[in-house]
This record gives C-alpha cells, structure tokens and sequence, in this order.
C-alpha cells in the first residue's frame, strides 16, 4: 500500500511542482516584461510598443 | 544540376582529402586502434569460463570494444574543419550537403571497417573464441552496424561541433541514439557463435532497417545542421 | 483586449474541466476499479504507468513532428510546441520510470530490470536529457531551434527502433495482458485524464514561451543580452 501511495504521491507532486514552477516563471516575464517597457518609456528615443493582448 | 558523376566525383574528393590527412598525420587512427586493444584486453583478461559462455559473451566484448573506440573517431570527424575556420569553406563549394554527408560518413565508416579487421584476430587470441566461424554472415552484421553507427555517428558529431561544451555530449547524445545498433549487433554474433541463423536474420534485419533508417535520414537533415 | 479575455475564460474552463477529471478518475482508480487478486490494491499503480508512459511517448512523438515543422516552415511557434512536448515528456518519462521501478519491486523484488519498456524509457529519458543540454547550450534562438530539432527528428526516428530492438532482446512479444473490462475502462479513463492534464499545461507551457520571447526579443533591442 505504501508503494501504491508513493507512486501517487511521485505524479502528484511532479505535476504540482511543474505548474508552481510555471506559475513563478510567468510572475518573473511579466515584471520583466514591465520593467522593459517602463524603461522604453522613460528613453525617448525608443519606440513605443503597445503591447498586444 | 549536378549530375551523379559529378557528385560521386566530389564525394570521392572529400572523402579522399579526409583519409589522406589523417593518414599523414595520425591523430585519430592510433587512438582509436589502441583503445580498442586495451578494452580487448580488459575485457578477456578474467574471462575463464567454458567454451558456451565465452562463445555467449565474445560478441558482446568485441562490438562494445570496436564501438566504443570508434567513438573516438567520431568526435574528430568534423574538428579538422572547425580549427581551421575551413567549415565555411566547406559550404562555399557547390556541393550539397547531402554529398558532404555522405563523404563524412564514408571517413567514419572505413576507418571503422578497419578496426575491426585488425581487432578480430586480437580478439580471437585473447579470447580463444573464432569470431569468424560464419564470416560470410559476421562480414553481413558488421558491414550493416558500422554503417547504422557511422551515419547516426557523422551526425551527432556534425551536431554537437557547433556546441560550446563538445567533448562528453557526444557520446552522451549518441548512445540512446545508437542502442539498437549495439543491442543488434551484439546479439546477432551471439547468434552466430552459438548457431541460431534464424535469430540471427532478424538481428541483422532490425541493424539494416537503422542503417537504412539513419543513411536516409541523415541525407535528408545535414542541411539543417551545417546552415549558416 | 477581447481576445486576451476570451483566451482566459477559455484556459479556465478548460482548467476547471481537468480537475472534474482528475477527481472522476481519482474515484475510478481507487474506488471503483476492482482489487486485483495477486497482486491486491498495489496493481493500480499501472493506471498511473500505462498514463505517463503514453505521456512519455506522445511528448516524443509531438517534439519530433513539431521540430520537422519548425524546419519546414521556419516559424517559432512550432520551437515553442517542441520545447513544450519535450519538458512535458521529459516529465512523464521520469515518473514512468519511478513508478516502473516501483511496480518491479512490488512484483519482481527488484528496483530495476532489463526488462524491454523500462530499458526503452531509459532511453526515451536519455534523449529527452540530450534535448534540453543541447537547448540550454546554444544561446541563439535560431540555432539552438534548428539544432534541437535536427535532435528530436533523430530521436523520434530512434525510438521505434530500440522498442523493437529492447522487446526482441528479452524475447517479449507485445501482447496486451488479460484484464477485467472494467480494469480496462478506468485505464482508458486514467489515460484520458492525463492526457488531457498535459494538453492544458502544453497550452499553458507554450502561452509562457511566447511572452518569454517576447521579453528575450525585448532585451536584445534594450541591448541587455547579445
């Protein structure tokens, strides 16, 4: 039985950690992604990108 | 469009240049003949068993040895081209790629062939066991296993050249790729040594089915890899 | 603005549909699947098994198709698809591999056979590793694309060809065994679920790789990375 519930286990945390990883990844992009254009915005000379939906 | 006279011209020609250098100045070659022996050695060295199991093992212990040594003319295939910035070289010359993996496969290829003729006789010393009891069918197995290692070889080699870190991903990238190969070949000598010709057949099927599989395959994707 | 919205609303149904599964399945596994006689209730590890190792499977198959389409067409987002199946694939071929293991120490005694499906996802996890080392080595997207999808091609071509050499070796022919019709629609339930778990992270996955370009894109403009 111990077996069964480590297998289980295994898989579930497996898929937890990769969604939780996917979900850290994606809240780092979007600061940085906002940041680089904070930054845009700031530099004249750059182009200003609306960012797409 | 280049006519096939004109590409197996060319393909003579690269792969000539390749032989020739090495055979001018042995890098590889001495290498690869020394690694080889040495693993014979090793391997034979505690083996005192009755003549079945040698007969059982013998193929294994060769084809790891002539293999694994072959490797070490593997990583070199496309290094003469990269250290001296020829690889752009290479491209500029109307030749397809496909021509140019052919030659390259062709360098790994004969190399190899002749290993194995120098390291048979080591072997059947070392081991007390006639690797040539069928040379006929062992001739079969080794001309279609060196060809499946070498084209799966040349582009794993073309691959992993243009990387940072080169020298333990080769082997790394190649022995998944190449288990069938090695699985193959060491079974279907097994087969040979203990007389099973119908298991025999089949091994030497699955070995050409890779070569098949890979020689094509490799015609088809050395462009990608050597694009600039 | 629209599309952002009903791209969400979708992603959230979807999310919401895959968790009413996983709990149905979740049931079907544990409740109502019936006890197996030899072996008892640690047989239901293969509900979890057969799942990941078709997992493991159509991630290499799906990297492989979507890097010869990369190559084709020349179009990131199939990279992004074959970067995705690959780390999802990755994924599963480790917990086949765990859950294998432990399956052969409950039936053989043993962590680890030659036995010819645990050999091939050895394999199968080897290749994935070769995959993300060749990625991670490579700094210019379009290299590291065409190279990583010269690789996948090579291993989807591969891995046909060690099943067949593996099952040959252990003399194993492919026979489905004998189960229960009812054993046989949880599996099919579980393989269902599963699959459709790796389908909303792929989506997900690859949404992220598409911002993560983006941003990578950005910085080389900014001149922050080369």
């Amino acid at each position: 039985m111990n077996t069964l519930a480590t297998a289980f286990a295994l898989a579930g945390i497996a898929v937890a950690a990769y969604g939780g990883w996917l979900a850290w990844e994606q809240q780092r992009l979007r600061q940085r992604l906002d940041a680089l254009e904070a930054q845009a915005g700031e530099d004249e000379s750059w182009p200003i990108r609306s960012r797409a939906a | 469009m280049t006519s096939f006279t004109d590409m197996a011209r060319t393909w003579w020609w690269l792969v000539h240049k390749d032989l020739l250098r090495e055979w001018r100045a042995p890098r590889a070659w001495p290498a690869m003949l020394l690694l080889a022996l040495a693993l014979a050695m090793i391997m034979n060295v505690q083996i005192d068993l009755p003549a079945r199991q040698r007969a059982e093992l013998a193929g294994g212990m060769f084809w790891l040895a002539a293999l694994f040594a072959g490797s070490v003319s593997l990583d070199r295939s496309f290094s003469g081209e990269q250290d001296q910035a020829c690889w752009q070289g290479l491209l500029l010359y109307p030749v397809g790629p496909a021509t140019v993996f052919l030659a390259k496969l062709a360098v790994n290829f004969f190399p190899l062939c002749a290993l194995e003729i120098a390291l048979v006789p080591a072997f059947t010393i070392l081991s007390g066991v006639s690797l040539l009891a069928d040379p006929g069918r062992f001739l079969a197995t080794a001309l279609v296993a060196n060809l499946g290692f070498s084209a799966a070889g040349t582009l794993v080699s073309a691959l992993t050249t243009s990387l940072a870190q080169r020298s333990g991903l080769l082997v790394l990238l190649l022995l998944p790729l190449v288990l069938p190969v090695v699985l193959g070949a060491v079974q279907a000598t097994r087969a040979l040594l203990v007389g099973e010709p119908a298991g025999w057949w089949s091994w030497w099927q699955l070995l050409a089915c890779f070569a098949g599989v890979f020689v094509t395959l490799g015609t088809l994707v050395f462009e990608f890899i050597v694009e600039e | 603005m629209q599309r952002h919205a009903v791209k969400r609303s979708l992603l959230l149904a979807a999310s919401f549909c895959v968790a009413s599964l996983l709990a149905v399945c979740g049931w079907a596994i544990f409740l109502a699947a019936p006890r197996e006689i030899t072996m008892g209730d640690v047989q239901r590890i293969v509900y979890l098994h057969v799942a990941v190792a078709w997992g493991g499977l159509a991630g290499c198959v799906t990297m492989g198709v979507a890097a010869a389409a990369y190559l084709v067409r020349r179009n990131p987002v199939w990279d992004r698809w074959s970067q995705t199946a690959g780390e999802l694939g990755w994924l599963c071929t480790t917990l086949t591999l765990a859950t294998g293991s432990l399956w052969a120490h409950e039936a053989w005694n043993t962590w680890w056979t030659w036995e010819p499906r645990l050999t091939a996802s050895l394999v199968l996890w080897l290749v994935f590793a070769g995959y993300f080392l060749v990625r991670t080595s490579l700094d210019d997207p379009e290299r590291r694309a065409r190279l990583s999808a010269v690789l996948a091609i090579l291993a989807l071509a591969d891995v046909p060809l060690v099943i067949m050499a593996t099952r040959w070796f252990r003399g194993i022919h492919p026979v489905t065994p004998e189960m229960d019709p009812r054993m046989r629609l949880v599996l099919l339930t579980s393989v269902v679920t599963f699959s459709a778990l790796l389908v909303l992270l792929a989506v997900l996955r690859k949404e992220q790789l598409e911002l993560a370009a983006r941003v990578e894109s950005r910085e080389r403009a900014a001149g922050i990375i080369n």
